[in-house]
């Protein structure tokens, strides 16, 4: 795929004195649903560069965490991710594991595995119906809110919160599933896979969808590798690159994973990309409800329980998940007390976003709202 | 069925003496309407307008508000989720209580003309005279029981025992009595179907059917206002309270006269548009309030201005997405237009006229839909596009430019803007079901009495069916991009209709009776004006063809074949998107599989 072959409209010089119009995109827009701004220089409708502006919802937290100890830690990483939150609960428990030298037992890395993917789908669900919206379609947003409704459900009935679980802990999980919870969640799996056929005879074969995201965006896989490009947006120009397969956690390594990659890294293979990502997440979590019955113990009895007294040894260890925007990093220094003494999150919207201005420029106006939308960038990463 | 039952069911009545409502009234104020009250012309010419104005003014509002609520309600039902006024609101059983109700008051004549049709008018009137007043007392004595007393019984603690206690057992007894209105719903379809024409005559009769449709009417609407149509007033009222802001720096005249601009043609078009027609004292009504020789000019210079107002506010708001808004505008402007003239210019080739009256009574055996079924397509399309309808609302994308030229308006110059979108798509509804779909005409199921009713229903029944098209494509499709929708314009809808108008042409040249609404021209020499005078001859079909050359009955069945694989391609088209769309577990494009 050659980068002259794409649909970019070629910036022509003007002979006639012109003025470049600047948009200011946000902080508050319909189509940046966190605080974001993005400044765009436009020759009319065509984008010649796109500046994000950073900073409205800087929290601090790799500071604020330094103060709290692990379990309000975890409690905040996963404040920075909220549309899949368990993924910083397994990345600080993770951490501290790798620090301690703790193994946790089979049936919480079961466990542990099952809500994961429950979370990637949550979160391609929200992104499924934010980019309809992008790409001006009003309906994509409420199906899949509607089946999102239910997964959210199933996570409740699991931890009792809604977004930010808190159900991964050190040493294992924080409570036994409910009895009858692997027949809900299998019977979730069979509504959805006929949910998914519905979104795609919705939506995916819309010519105006077609038209919308064919060569749009086009990412090559060496700009997307410069770049530091993970997930799924690495995955669609091309690069089976897949944490959960690479570089296996959790009971990942027992799973034949099978990664889906795109071969022009456009609009329309991230969609494609994602779409066939929740259907193997489906496929995964069917294989790890066999593996969740019994009653042998969830949690490592050595590791304090008492978030409060929790101490780690004095280390230093990073460790990486493969959530559902990409690879979310965590490095996390020990000094022996129950707080963290360094925390560094590696988000992988922020490196997203700084694609932006690659992928927009020479595209037009309303191209900008569907790329952004096809990143699936999360603000609350961005600014931590 | 056969075509001389289509053309009983198409009842053609005699045009020659018909005038419009706005005509019926200046004759009634030229006459003595009360003894000794007279009316100088100023005078009444002053009554005429403010009539005429209040009438659109009115009916333009409350279409307007129940298009929008109804949108709300539907887009929610598409959208499997709850609309407005949903919650609780509307029980099954309070909405199968009036549809009972409505549906008992309807019937009741229906039932009697049907029962008419099949004695064929030998039974005694009078037994059908007192059926009439029984079914009607009953249903009347169920409804008076069922919203007046049984609420207050209901009410009263006291009423388990004593005298209240049996009447609230007749509660029952007065459901059975609404048994038969069920019945009479039922036989609404059959005399639908048979009972058009009453073969005896059972005095007051008419008078009847009137009353039980205007009560009807009465229950219908104070139901729909309380459980349909309370959030779009209560909306329409805020709005109107709302701070009217200028933004700084704009230019303030054009800012502030652009929504009144964009309103007022939006006013106009529903002068011309017939909404219906009535005989009244054997004459004929229309139901407009001026019947232009040029009705349809009128309506498309009336879009054109929307759109030059559109522009106006766009350039004047002084915000930069108001200018690429207008921008938009402008160049959807120029795309839409010339495919829209197009299409409208072969329905003018097919009845002859710009009179929109004129071209509903052309269609009374072939509906215009029928020979030009693409031009059709072609305006459905581009009619999305005139109104900024979504997936062609680009100059008010709400994702992108945040309502584009209506992002500095608020209060009530934005609802003036809002209530010419929705008025412009009953408006350009309305001129599709009077272009294409034959207006008012349909069987005409009451008879020359209730021709002011079934003309009604058909013309808002077409124009409801176009708008909810409207509604279904906005909860569908994704928006379009602006040079997307400028190369479909360009490159294939311009062609498309440039060839539809030249197929009309040759058709109407060629004789082929659906191009010229089965009225063909006939030349004969006119001795008194020594020249060929052009002729009009009604015919059907296949007397056409009986009197059409071989060369033209080649055409004709050339082009009917044609049509006919044309259609099966749409309708093979439509089974695979609707039905058959089920099988697509390939991706339209090779995803590569590694692990």
């Amino acid at each position: 795929m050659t980068r002259s072959s794409d649909r970019r409209v070629e910036i022509r010089r003007d002979p006639l004195l012109t003025e470049k119009l600047i948009y200011s995109v946000g902080p508050q827009h319909p189509s940046l649903p966190s605080p974001l701004e993005l400044r765009v220089q436009a020759d009319g409708e065509l984008i010649e560069r796109v500046t994000p502006e950073l900073g409205y919802m800087h929290r601090g937290v790799e500071q604020l965490v330094t103060q709290r100890n692990y379990g309000q830690a975890a409690g905040l990483i996963s404040r920075c991710e909220w549309l899949a939150g368990s993924n910083a609960d397994w990345l600080v428990a993770d951490a501290i594991e790798r620090i301690e030298g703790i193994t946790v037992p089979e049936r919480a890395q079961w466990l542990r595995t099952l809500v994961l993917e429950l979370s990637r789908i949550g979160n391609h669900l929200f992104w499924f119906g934010n980019l309809g919206l992008e790409a001006g379609a009003y309906t994509p947003i409420f199906i899949a809110m509607r089946e999102r409704e239910m997964l959210l459900d199933l996570l409740e009935m699991l931890s009792g919160h809604r977004h930010h679980h808190g159900w991964i802990v050190p040493g294992g999980v924080r409570n036994a599933p409910p009895e009858d919870f692997s027949g809900h969640v299998r019977a979730f799996c069979l509504w959805f896979r006929g949910r998914l056929d519905e979104y795609e005879d919705f939506f995916s074969d819309n010519a105006i969808w077609i038209n919308r995201s064919e060569l749009i965006g086009t990412l090559e896989a060496d700009y997307a590798f410069e770049y530091g490009a993970t997930g799924p947006v690495l995955r669609a120009s091309g690069i089976a690159h897949d944490l959960r397969r690479d570089q296996p956690y959790a009971m990942y390594g027992a799973l034949d994973v099978q990664v889906p990659t795109g071969e022009f890294g456009d609009v329309l293979d991230r969609y494609r990309v994602r779409f066939l990502e929740m259907r193997e997440s489906l496929r995964i979590i069917e294989a790890c409800l066999g593996n969740i019955g019994g009653d042998t113990p969830l949690r490592d009895p050595d590791v304090n329980p008492d978030p409060e007294a929790l101490t780690v040894s004095r280390g230093e260890v990073y460790t990486a998940v493969e959530s559902p925007r990409g690879e979310l990093g965590l490095t996390l220094v020990s000094d022996g007390t129950n707080r963290p003494s360094r925390m560094h999150l590696r988000a992988p919207s922020l490196y997203h976003l700084f694609l932006l201005d690659e992928l927009c420029r020479g595209y037009l106006l309303a191209d900008l709202f569907v790329i952004y939308g096809s990143l699936d960038i999360m603000i609350g990463e961005v600014d931590k | 069925m056969s075509l001389s039952l289509m053309l009983l069911l198409q009842q053609r009545y005699d045009m020659s003496e018909a005038r419009t409502m706005w005509e019926a009234l200046r004759a009634w104020l030229n006459t003595e309407p009360l003894p000794g009250l007279r009316f100088s012309p100023g005078a009444s010419n002053a009554i005429m307008l403010v009539t005429a104005l209040l009438f659109i003014f009115v009916l333009e509002l409350l279409i307007t508000i129940g298009l929008q609520v109804w949108e709300r309600r539907l887009m929610a039902r598409m959208q499997g989720r709850r609309g407005p006024q949903e919650y609780g609101g509307v029980t099954p059983q309070r909405f199968r209580r009036i549809a009972t109700q409505v549906g008992a008051l309807i019937g009741l004549p229906a039932v009697l003309y049907g029962v008419n049709y099949w004695t064929g008018g030998t039974a005694d009137a009078k037994l059908f005279w007192s059926m009439a007043i029984l079914f009607f007392a009953l249903g009347l004595a169920g409804l008076l029981y069922r919203r007046l007393l049984l609420p207050v019984l209901n009410a009263n603690p006291a009423s388990g025992r004593g005298l209240l206690s049996i009447l609230k057992f007749k509660a029952t007894l007065f459901s059975l009595c609404m048994l038969p209105c069920f019945a009479a719903a039922g036989g609404l379809a059959l005399a639908v179907v048979l009972g058009y024409l009453p073969k005896a005559h059972i005095p007051f009769l008419p008078q009847l059917t009137v009353l039980c449709t205007f009560l009807a009417f009465i229950l219908y609407m104070a139901y729909m206002i309380r459980f349909y149509w309370r959030q779009g007033f209560y909306d329409t009222i805020k709005i109107f309270f709302k701070e009217d802001t200028v933004p700084l720096n704009a230019d303030k005249l054009l800012y502030l006269i652009a929504p009144i601009l964009v309103y007022i043609p939006a006013l106009l078009s529903w002068v011309v548009i017939p909404f219906g027609v009535a005989a009244i004292e054997g004459q004929i009504v229309y139901y407009m309030i001026q019947d232009l020789n040029v009705g349809l000019l009128l309506i498309i210079a009336d879009f054109a201005m929307f759109l030059v107002a559109v522009i106006m506010s766009g350039y004047a708001s002084n915000n930069k997405y108001a200018l690429v808004g207008a921008m938009r505008e402008a160049a959807m402007l120029l795309t839409y237009e010339i495919p829209m003239l197009m299409s409208l210019l072969c329905v003018a080739i097919f009845a002859g006229s710009l009179n929109l009256t004129e071209i509903v009574q052309r269609q009374s055996m072939t509906w215009g839909i029928l020979p030009l079924f693409p031009a059709f397509v072609i305006y459905l399309v581009v009619s999305l596009a005139e109104t900024n309808r979504p997936p062609f609302d680009l100059p008010e994308a709400q994702n992108e430019l945040l309502g584009g030229y209506l992002v500095e308006y608020s209060g009530m110059r934005f609802a003036l803007f809002y209530v010419a979108e929705y008025s412009n798509v009953f408006i350009v509804s309305a001129i599709m079901s009077v272009c294409f779909l034959g207006g008012w005409k349909g069987p005409m199921f009451l008879g020359p009495d209730g021709l002011w009713l079934t003309s009604l229903f058909w013309f808002l029944l077409k124009t409801y069916a176009l708008c909810f098209f409207f509604i279904w494509a906005r909860s569908t499709m994704p928006r379009i991009r602006v040079d997307q929708i400028m190369f479909f314009s360009w490159k294939f809808l311009l062609p498309a209709s440039v060839v539809v108008m030249a197929a009309t042409a040759v058709g109407v040249v060629n004789r082929h009776p659906w191009f010229s609404a089965n009225q063909l021209a006939v030349s004969e020499i006119d001795v008194t004006v020594r020249d060929s005078v052009t002729q009009y001859q009604t015919l059907t079909t296949a007397e056409a063809l009986a009197v059409m050359s071989v060369p033209e009955k080649a055409f004709f069945w050339g082009y009917n074949v044609l049509c006919l694989f044309f259609g099966l391609f749409i309708l093979v088209m439509a089974w695979r998107i609707l039905f058959a769309a089920r099988r697509h577990p390939q991706p339209r494009r090779e995803v590569s599989w590694s692990g």
